[in-house]
């Protein structure tokens, strides 16, 4: 059984139309004007136990609503979801208890209240006994540190402290499943560093599946095997780290620098002929050549460079995991 | 821990945020109390200048409008966030209360409480005044008890019914405060007069569409006026009972089509 399976997902919001124009409020007040948003259009995919899943996409691209129809929220328009084989729509409670949510712009604690009575209120909720909220809380203290402002109330946290909290609450009923939107969003490297941290361990060494949703893309890089892309409600990509890079293709850099000035061929003929790398640029005794690691080695490609000239020094650069993804965002017409 | 047990733990944590903001707690009760006590006394300057309404003594107003106004502060204790029910659509609140492993409704309730003591007691204090003048005066047994404390119950859940049902509507238009306004605060205003004195479509509209009018008015046409027969009180609970039952319904439609909001 899947943990998570998505069938033809589907969510439709009508909006009324905006009036312009004079009276333009009232106007909008009395019609009957509906305008549809297909937020999401059509989803499928499935994710299994163990999995670390990345979920990404541009802004309004249905991340958070797909989310939302996981846990229960909303209801779709079309198609199905189920979490653990059942619907999170007709059976939301049951769902409740076996995913841990957390959402980075709103906090699940109560916000008046010192932390430790959140956890109090949540631990009678999920029926957890004394012992099982002890064990669980020292463990995840461990990671997240919380107990250093175990009494504060929670309006006065700080936003790491705020986001460590709610992490830790996600956590007390020890759900399979954890979903997380922007759960590192606004927190200071160090408590980045840590978040991974246990969340690696989670996934790792507790067999956690996590479903996470971020902007922060050394999130993915670091945590993610495998990345699913949505844009404007439709699954544009779906599969491992390496198989994204090499879908798009986007070039490595290689520069080299000469001893001396180098021998480079008549340009033209380079580029008469179909070559495994081609020449980007060049300065003085610097030379900037872009190939497809996929087609050619970069071993090869400097073996070619080296009868040029002596190469003293030799920089290889990865596009950037923000520039990969942007392609396939917006894929360069 | 039981259900029962989380209720009350909730409730518990509620008072305790509350009580965080000490000043503005104790205004808060201070003013709530200050407002329904000149609420009434503006009505019984009135009902003292005419004498009685419509063959209505001042006694048996006053009991009309005791019964309506506990059975409106019980609502309140329990069904604020029903009450008020916006915030949770506009700002997308419902999402975490979703996210729960209870019911959506009981989930709703018990994360707003309202203090109410000082209004009840001033509302039961008109009752009972006016329950133990018309015992006095002979023109009730003592039944009066035992059917003022059902009618109560009826009344509350009629009142949460209404509110449940504007609630509900919310997750269509979004906008309910003023709607709220009109099925609750406004109704209840009427209420507070007998029916008889109204016009027939506003008395149709009482006890038809929003049947505020069986919280205190027809089953005091059989306790305290006695002239009509023992089938009201029957009657009041079963509106009473379909109330909740067509507003559970519609609540129950209305969570499918919550649209929360974006991120």
């Amino acid at each position: 059984m899947h943990i998570l399976e998505v069938k033809g997902l589907a969510k439709t919001f009508r909006t009324s139309v905006p009036h312009k124009g004079r009276f333009g409020a009232v106007r909008s007040l009395l019609s009957r004007e509906k305008r549809t948003v297909q937020a999401v259009k059509r989803l499928d995919f499935a994710v299994e136990q163990g999995e670390f899943v990345g979920f990404i996409g541009p802004n309004g691209a249905g991340k958070s609503t797909t989310i939302k129809m996981l846990c229960g929220i909303l209801h779709p328009s079309e198609g199905e979801v189920l979490v653990f084989g059942r619907s999170p729509q007709r059976e939301r409670r049951q769902v409740a208890r076996r995913i841990g949510v957390v959402f980075g712009q709103r906090t699940q604690l109560w916000w008046d209240l010192p932390l430790k009575d959140s956890f109090a209120i949540l631990a009678a909720m999920f029926r957890l006994t004394r012992s099982e909220k002890e064990r669980q809380l020292d463990l995840l203290n461990e990671a997240l540190s919380f107990r250093d402002f175990w009494d504060t109330p929670v309006r006065k946290l700080s936003l790491g402290q705020r986001m460590r909290g709610d992490l830790a609450a996600a956590l007390l009923h020890d759900p399979e499943l954890l979903v997380l939107d922007e759960p590192t969003i606004g927190m200071d490297a160090g408590a980045k560093r840590q978040i991974r941290a246990h969340l690696k361990f989670l996934n790792e060494h507790l067999g956690k599946t996590v479903l996470l949703t971020t902007h922060d893309m050394n999130d993915i890089e670091q945590l993610c095997r495998r990345v699913i892309v949505i844009n404007r409600g439709e699954l544009i990509f779906d599969g491992g780290m390496a198989q994204l890079r090499g879908r798009i293709g986007m070039p490595t850099l290689i520069r080299v620098v000469y001893r001396r000035e180098p021998k480079l061929p008549d340009a033209e003929l380079w580029a008469s002929q179909p070559r495994p790398f081609r020449i980007a640029g060049r300065r003085e005794r610097e030379l900037t050549v872009s190939c497809n690691r996929t087609e050619t080695r970069v071993l090869d490609v400097l073996r070619a460079l080296g009868e040029w000239g002596e190469v003293d020094d030799v920089l290889v650069e990865e596009p950037d995991f923000e520039d990969i993804v942007h392609e396939i965002y917006e894929p360069a017409k | 821990m039981t259900w029962m047990g989380i209720c009350w733990l909730l409730y518990k944590m509620n008072v305790k945020a509350r009580m965080q903001y000490r000043l503005n707690f104790v205004l808060m009760t201070m003013l709530a109390s200050v407002v329904t006590v000149a609420e009434f006394l503006g009505l019984a300057v009135v009902l003292n200048a005419f004498g009685s309404i419509k063959g209505w003594s001042v006694w048996e107003i006053g009991y009309l409008y005791g019964v309506l106004m506990t059975a409106k502060y019980v609502y309140r204790a329990f069904g604020s966030a029903i009450n008020n029910f916006e915030p949770y659509l506009v700002n997308g609140q419902l999402d975490q209360l979703l996210l729960r492993p209870m019911p959506l409704l009981l989930a709703v309730i018990t994360s707003r409480t309202r203090m109410v003591g000082g209004e009840l007691l001033q509302s039961l204090t008109v009752l009972g005044v006016c329950i133990a003048r018309l015992l006095s005066e002979g023109r009730v047994t003592p039944w009066i008890l035992p059917q003022t404390l059902f009618i109560l119950a009826t009344g509350t859940v009629i009142m949460f019914s209404v509110g449940l049902a504007t609630a509900a509507i919310g997750f269509w238009i979004t906008r309910v405060e003023d709607l709220s306004v009109l099925t609750d605060n406004a109704t209840t205003t009427a209420c507070q007069l007998p029916l008889s004195l109204f016009p027939d479509w506003l008395r149709t509209l009482l006890l038809a569409v929003i049947p505020f009018g069986f919280i205190n008015y027809v089953p005091a046409m059989h306790i305290v006026k006695g002239e009509w027969g023992g089938w009201t009180l029957p009657l009041t609970g079963a509106v009473a009972a379909l109330s909740l039952a067509a507003a559970l319904w519609l609540w129950r439609i209305g969570v499918t089509k919550y649209q929360s909001t974006g991120t």
